[in-house]
């Protein structure tokens, strides 16, 4: 199992939606609950039975013991609608040792609409580059799962990045309130991104920000005079990557920092991702961080 | 530059290989597809500078480092101005002469020139040839050979040149050369060698050729000073001389400075001192290589301690410079207390012509002069009785009838002087009674031989001609040292005796017979009697019976007779000595231990056999100029200073003249000897231990930038 949650292992698994199966119960054993014996409601507290309540929910225990009926208090169901943002330019497609960020970014929103489809939320989907690549309404149905998974396997890493127009996009088609999920290297982006996903927790969105890079970009690692080539655009730069380590590293250090630093007083969630660690682990970070205390009283 | 090995030079051109490899190194770079190459391209920015500074750094450190292995095996060498001779190596005998006088401690570049030779010397000695015997000669003056035989025992010869110390002895460069050439005489190597280390400064060459000609071995003199002389200035002359004008005690002193320099001395600073303290201090302009005299006048004071004598250190300075050692001069002054004579006039007369000690008188006081230094008191016989005899140094009996023995004879023992001049009063029974064994001789009748004054007088003359002169004079007696020369000894001869006493014979030891006249019989008998001396003069101290009182002889004689009696030294004060001379300390009789003290304050103990029964200890430790004290110890044990026995030792004055010997001079004492010089060394200079250290550190450093990434 703990093999299977290896993302160079899960990539081999050719069907999409195994594989977010194997990251959601690789999670969720994480957390030690098992999908297939859970409820998919909560017992919170017993209250008085009065007319109207549900026989089937009177506690006959507490009956016993108080002579009195009480009815079990389940936590509310909420109807939840979720948008995951899917980075497609051409930095996505970076692959170092192990999967490209694009796959590992599939992968993770598979997982995650897998989880929430299951528990009868609606998930929609925005891929995006320079333009918009493709857009999936927001759905709760069965069949939308594969819908969603048929759309990540065909987005393709290519082009520039434009975050913001995408964001400016959900903005528009998303009317009430949301989960909005990014998975995005952030790269190629500007400042004002951290504003614009800020607007959107204003707007009473829960936002997401998975911020996937790999081992290579988070540790320069080559040895020997390189032609750096940029992946979106003609730029090119002859370096001895032992010259310049340290200071790209104290680069990066303040480039993710802005991020975190930046989403995080905007009460976004930050998680920065290296695609070398298993999505399953991930996804537990998630499901245990920040969204998770903030919805206790729902159901994910 | 030259090379031991050229054929590794060629590889240096390997240089060029790191350079081809970063050329080819950068073309050869691996095309990289990366998403974050905008933040990479910002980190690049911030150290593009710094990296491309670090990279042409380590392309040269490694093209150097490259170079330098070639050329470090090709063992490169320079040829320069040699401090050490070409023909150093190979096997030789070989004498190392250090020059380890006074004017090398002159400093050169904040170095005392002998240590500088030192260092040359050991270079020599390093460099020698493994099958090298060598021997070391020092050229100061006595300074001796530290290793006096040929030896192969190098650490020996390394030890003795260490061991070389600064003196303050003069230069005999020519002393030492000759030393080495009989040093070499035993050599076994037909390379013979001397190599003269020192500032060749012309003093220090006699002229004379130190070996026989085509004899010699080879001359290979390194001038230390590398041709530079010394800018030195000196005080080459400290004289004093009585000042009559100020009195017996004022003493002129003269301070001859020398400026050696090229540039003149303008208000130089001269100072006095007296027994240690600064008394004056005059300013003194000094032409380039010249010299100049100031002049100090001073009065000493009289000191109760004084008892006889008062003895002076005189000391001028001048602030110090290269050469400190003769930037002072020292000198010895006496300061006489005036002797006390007594003349008992036995025949006074109303003319002072026809007095019987107008002619002493006039001896004693020269022109009444006040520097004689002589308090001369003439009574009558009738008067002597009222004086106290023990206040007077010395005691003149002329022609006295009657003398009064007992009183004399205590005045002697107790160590008075007594002068007994004869006359017509004299009757020699009456003498023999009354004096006794004060008597040197017993007197036995009184011999004319020509005209005395009052024939003269009466126009009578004797068949005898003009009398008797002197014959034999004593010229080692302390007395009559001073009248040694022939001009001294002629003007006594030309005395005449008309009249002379003659003495029974005796047998007493303690006699001297300093005078005698033709005949052999004694004109002046001394003896000693307790502490006191006596002299017994044959004749008159009046033209009555010899015609000497009006002789140029008569003075000097008369001032010699008073100062032995008076045990006043005889002669002027010695000048002072130099450093390594011999001097001979007068010792008293009874002298058991005698202490000399160095103007260090070192102590030099003699006793026994040096000092017991000698008139004088030969001293031998003068390394060392200023004033040496002495003190010496009778049976009592006592330790008692002798203020007159105090000596003064200087700098030989040649020493400060640092002028080299000119070439043509050196070469032709050199050559005379059929020898010669090694002209302008030169020296091979290796410098591959360099290039070596360059290569470690451009490693070194190669390694530190790799890390600094």
């Amino acid at each position: 199992m703990a093999q299977l949650l290896d993302p160079v292992a899960l990539s081999r698994l050719a069907n999409l939606e195994l594989r977010a199966r194997s990251v959601v119960e690789g999670a969720l054993s994480g957390m030690h609950r098992s999908p297939h014996h859970g409820s998919s409601v909560e017992f919170a507290e017993h209250k008085e039975y009065s007319a109207g309540d549900e026989i089937k929910h009177i506690d006959w225990k507490a009956y016993g013991k108080f002579d009195k009926y009480y009815v079990k208090q389940f936590e509310q169901d909420t109807e939840m609608r979720a948008y995951l943002l899917l980075d497609c330019s051409a930095s996505m497609g970076y692959q170092g040792a192990g999967v490209s960020k694009l796959d590992y970014a599939r992968m993770l929103a598979a997982s995650l609409a897998y989880l929430l489809l299951k528990q009868q939320d609606q998930v929609g989907m925005v891929a995006f580059g320079e333009k918009l690549r493709g857009y999936l309404p927001p759905r709760a149905r069965s069949g939308h799962l594969n819908d969603l998974l048929t759309a990540l396997d065909g987005v393709r890493a290519e082009g520039r990045t434009d975050l913001p127009r995408a964001i400016a996009y959900l903005s528009e088609v998303v009317q009430k309130r949301a989960l909005v999920v990014v998975f995005s290297d952030l790269l190629g982006t500007q400042n004002d991104v951290r504003h614009l996903l800020r607007g959107l927790r204003a707007r009473k969105h829960d936002v997401v920000v998975f911020h996937l890079l790999d081992k290579d970009e988070l540790t320069l690692p080559f040895e020997g005079t390189t032609i750096f080539e940029s992946m979106e655009d003609d730029q090119k730069l002859v370096a001895d990557p032992s010259d310049v380590r340290k200071a790209y590293l104290a680069e990066m250090a303040a480039f993710i920092d802005g991020y975190r630093t930046g989403l995080s007083e905007g009460d976004c969630e930050y998680h920065l991702v290296d695609t070398a660690t298993p999505p399953a682990d991930v996804l537990l970070r998630f499901l245990t961080g920040a969204y998770r205390a903030r919805n206790r009283g729902r159901r994910t | 530059m030259s090379f031991l090995a050229p054929g590794f030079v060629a590889f240096s051109l390997l240089f060029a290989v790191p350079i081809a490899i970063h050329l080819i190194g950068r073309s050869r770079a691996r095309p990289r597809k990366f998403a974050a190459i905008e933040l990479l391209m910002r980190s690049d920015k911030r150290v593009a500078r710094r990296t491309k500074i670090r990279q042409w750094l380590l392309l040269l450190m490694r093209a150097l480092a490259i170079a330098a292995v070639p050329l470090v095996l090709a063992k490169p060498f320079i040829e320069a101005a040699s401090d050490l001779p070409v023909a150093v190596g190979g096997a030789q005998s070989a004498v190392v002469v250090i020059d380890d006088s006074s004017s090398m401690s002159a400093e050169r570049r904040g170095q005392p020139l002998l240590e500088a030779a030192r260092g040359r010397a050991r270079r020599i000695v390093e460099a020698m040839g493994a099958d090298t015997d060598a021997a070391v000669v020092l050229a100061s003056r006595g300074g001796g050979a530290p290793v006096p035989q040929l030896t192969a025992d190098r650490a020996r010869v390394e030890r003795a040149i260490a061991d070389v110390r600064p003196t303050y002895r003069a230069t005999d460069i020519t002393g030492a050369l000759k030393r080495a050439a009989q040093i070499l005489e035993t050599a076994s190597h037909p390379d013979r060698r001397v190599y003269l280390i020192s500032d060749l400064a012309a003093h220090g060459f006699s002229g004379e050729v130190p070996w026989a000609a085509g004899r010699g071995p080879q001359l290979v003199a390194i001038d230390i000073t590398d041709g530079s002389a010394v800018a030195n200035r000196a005080i080459v002359d400290l004289k004093t001389e009585p000042a009559a004008h100020l009195g017996p005690r004022g003493v002129r002193v003269s301070v001859e400075v020398g400026n050696f320099g090229s540039e003149p001395l303008k208000d130089l600073a001269v100072t006095l001192r007296v027994d240690g303290k600064p008394v004056a201090k005059g300013l003194l302009d000094v032409p380039a290589k010249a010299r100049a005299v100031k002049r100090f006048f001073h009065v000493f004071e009289h000191k109760a301690s004084d008892a006889e004598i008062g003895v002076h250190d005189v000391a001028a300075e001048l602030a110090g410079d290269v050469l400190p050692a003769d930037d002072r001069r020292f000198a010895r002054v006496e300061v006489r207390r005036d002797l006390r004579v007594l003349v008992v006039d036995g025949d006074p007369r109303t003319s002072r012509r026809d007095d019987e000690v107008f002619y002493l008188e006039t001896a004693l006081r020269p022109g009444d002069r006040d520097d004689s230094q002589l308090d001369v008191t003439t009574v009558s016989p009738d008067e002597l009785s009222a004086r106290r005899l023990a206040d007077f140094d010395v005691v003149f009996l002329c022609n006295v009838k009657t003398p009064d023995g007992a009183a004399l004879r205590d005045y002697v023992l107790h160590g008075g002087g007594l002068f007994i001049a004869l006359g017509d009063n004299v009757d020699a029974d009456v003498y023999d009674d009354a004096l006794g064994n004060l008597l040197p001789q017993p007197l036995q009748a009184i011999r004319t031989v020509g005209a005395t004054a009052s024939d003269r007088d009466d126009g009578e003359r004797r068949a005898a001609g003009d009398g008797q002169r002197l014959g034999r004079i004593d010229r080692n007696h302390p007395m009559l040292a001073p009248l040694g020369d022939a001009k001294a000894a002629e003007a006594l001869e030309a005395a005449r005796f008309s009249r002379y006493a003659l003495f029974k014979p005796s047998a007493e030891a303690e006699r001297a017979v300093p005078l005698r006249f033709a005949d052999g019989a004694p004109a002046l008998i001394e003896s000693r009697m307790g502490e006191g001396r006596v002299l017994l003069w044959a004749s008159t101290v009046d033209r009555d019976w010899t015609n000497l009182p009006i002789q140029p002889a008569f003075l000097p004689l008369v001032q010699q007779a008073t100062r032995y009696l008076a045990r006043a030294p005889m002669r002027e004060p010695e000048p002072p000595l130099v450093v390594a001379q011999h001097h001979d300390i007068p010792l008293r009789e009874g002298d058991l231990r005698v202490e000399v003290t160095q103007p260090s304050g070192r102590s030099r103990s003699f006793e026994r056999d040096k000092v017991a029964g000698r008139k004088a200890l030969g001293f031998d430790a003068t390394d060392e100029p200023g004033i040496y004290r002495v003190a010496a110890a009778g049976k009592d044990g006592v330790m008692r200073p002798r203020r007159e026995a105090t000596f003064v030792v200087n700098v030989e004055a040649a020493e400060s003249d640092p002028t080299p010997i000119d070439h043509e001079t050196l070469q032709r004492l050199a050559v005379g000897g059929g020898a010669k010089t090694a002209a302008a060394p030169r020296r091979r200079v290796e410098l591959w231990h360099s290039l070596g250290a360059i290569l470690l550190v451009l490693l070194l450093g190669e390694a530190l930038l790799l890390r600094r990434k």
